[in-house]
């Protein structure tokens, strides 16, 4: 049931939300998409909550800072967490697989998503995700996966290296 | 295989370890100067935050706390103004992540990873000397634990640093280092403890092996080779160093408390310390009252460096469990307290 990214006309796929019981809430997107949630997983954000505090019940939530295929993942995420009898082990597990397969460029929009909605789990999960990538990595293998140019020259590049040499072992060669 | 444990009592050895955290490694200015350093109750994820730059999350900033249908228009216009720039990153995602997303990520790096990833490009470089963004890098939960093994030879002192979450080896020299004899104490929080003698006088330094920068602290009231132990409290942006006889030393001697805050050594009822570090990484704490009682706390977790501040009460130590390797997210509120 993961959200699938857009598809060639540029449309999110809308991933299959299940109409529990439980009352629910529609979060709009950036570009106009309309989410079903129920109101148990969408408190596990804060903002929102916040906003249901504000009795907005029955409305429509409009996040203009988070496009639809990045509310998507953000929903399947906040529907697990709020599944019943979901064990602290299940959602672990589903973290790790929920993550394991999205690209920087994704993981960022979801952190930034998650610190919008102030989901801190959430938000923790993608950094440390993010973060766990660069262990061990060469810096040309940081700049390239992160595309940025480094402005240094070679002399000041070197200097740096050359004070902090003991921080150059162990990297795993750009091959990999 | 380096020889694990027992770490503040391998006075003699040259080569000794101890369990450290490379959590807070970069508490440079911590080591110059102990600011006091408020933050208490700030729920801003980001140094920036404080600094006046934007924080995108609509709760904190209570912008939000309007009518669910249709933002009013200074809150969408607010927002507008964010949109392009960050949901839609082009080629050069990280020159269009939001500072303070830029940071977050960044205080997640294991201290050791700060050095290498400087050379990235100017920006990264710049804020990872950034004071504000290495306080901040400093409050974000446990990167795990290391292992520090300090080895002299006649050229030259390192310590090499096992770090756990990375599975490596990392050997920082350590010629900056007085040329005294000195051996291993222990350490905590990334700071080294080293007791030394120059000359006749008992020498304690502390060093950050990372930023490579040292202090000594001032001389004991009794010149006694004491049995030491270090502790940091990272909440507190301090570090407290504790002499006492060990066991088979001379119990009349007071024990003398360091404190990082005041710089002054502090005299107590006698206590007598000794820490064992066992094999699967627990802290065995022995604690030794005058002739009255000994206490044994046994299973701390590795990173519980103990031993902590005394209180008013008689006998005058209580045992602060300064924080906890094994399981970052346990918030500081946490600690433990077990006066004796």
């Amino acid at each position: 049931m993961a959200p699938k990214n857009k598809n060639p006309n540029g449309e999110n796929v809308v991933p299959e939300v299940q109409q529990k019981k439980t009352q629910a809430l529609i979060l709009k997107s950036s570009d106009g998409e309309e989410f079903s949630i129920s109101k148990s997983a969408a408190g596990l954000s804060v903002a929102i909550k916040n906003m249901m505090e504000d009795d907005c019940a029955g409305g429509v939530i409009p996040l203009p800072l988070v496009d639809g295929g990045t509310l998507a993942r953000v929903i399947t995420y906040l529907n697990k967490h709020a599944e019943d009898g979901a064990s602290d082990e299940d959602k672990r597990k589903f973290d790790e697989e929920f993550l394991s397969g999205m690209e920087v460029d994704v993981l960022c929009d979801v952190a930034l998503a998650g610190n919008y909605l102030d989901i801190r789990g959430l938000f923790h999960d993608v950094c440390q995700r993010i973060v766990n990538g660069m262990k061990n990595k060469s810096v040309e293998w940081v700049r390239k996966t992160f595309r940025i140019e480094s402005d240094f020259t070679a002399e000041e590049e070197e200097q740096i290296k050359k004070e902090y040499a003991w921080a150059w072992e162990g990297v795993d060669s750009d091959a990999d | 295989m380096v020889e694990m444990g027992e770490a503040s009592e391998s006075g003699s050895r040259t080569l000794t370890s101890s369990m450290v955290r490379s959590g807070s490694f970069c508490e440079e200015e911590n080591f110059h100067r102990q600011a006091s350093f408020g933050g208490g109750g700030s729920r801003n994820t980001s140094p920036l935050g404080r600094m006046g730059s934007r924080n995108t999350s609509p709760s904190r900033q209570k912008v939000i706390k309007t009518k669910p249908r249709g933002l009013d228009e200074e809150t969408v216009a607010t927002f507008t103004k964010y949109v392009q720039p960050d949901i839609h990153m082009e080629d050069n995602i990280w020159a269009m992540l939001p500072e303070d997303l830029l940071n977050e990520i960044l205080a997640r790096v294991p201290p050791f990873m700060i050095f290498r990833l400087r050379s990235v490009c100017k920006r990264w470089n710049s804020i990872l000397q950034d004071n504000s963004f290495l306080k901040f890098h400093s409050q974000v939960p446990s990167h795990g634990p290391c292992l520090l093994t300090y080895w002299k030879n006649s050229q030259t002192p390192q310590c090499s640093v096992f770090s756990l979450p990375l599975k490596q080896w990392f050997r920082i020299p350590c010629t900056f280092l007085p040329q005294w004899a000195f051996w291993l104490v222990g350490s905590s929080g990334g700071l080294v403890c080293f007791s030394g003698l120059d000359g006749l006088t008992f020498k304690t330094l502390v060093c950050n092996p990372l930023t490579q920068t040292w202090r000594t602290l001032p001389s004991l009231h009794y010149n006694q080779q004491r049995q030491l132990i270090m502790v940091v409290d990272r909440k507190d942006r301090s570090f407290k160093v504790i002499a006492t006889s060990d066991i088979y030393g001379d119990k009349s001697l007071p024990t003398e408390v360091y404190d990082s805050k005041v710089d002054k050594w502090s005299l107590h009822k006698h206590a007598c310390c000794k820490s064992l570090l066992l094999e699967n990484g627990i802290l065995r704490l022995k604690i030794v009252f005058g002739n009255s009682f000994t206490t044994w706390f046994n299973d701390v977790p590795t990173g519980h460096r103990a031993v902590g501040t005394h209180t008013s009460k008689v006998p005058p130590f209580s045992v602060g469990w300064i924080f906890s390797s094994r399981d970052p997210e346990t918030p500081v509120s946490s600690r433990k307290n077990w006066p004796l």
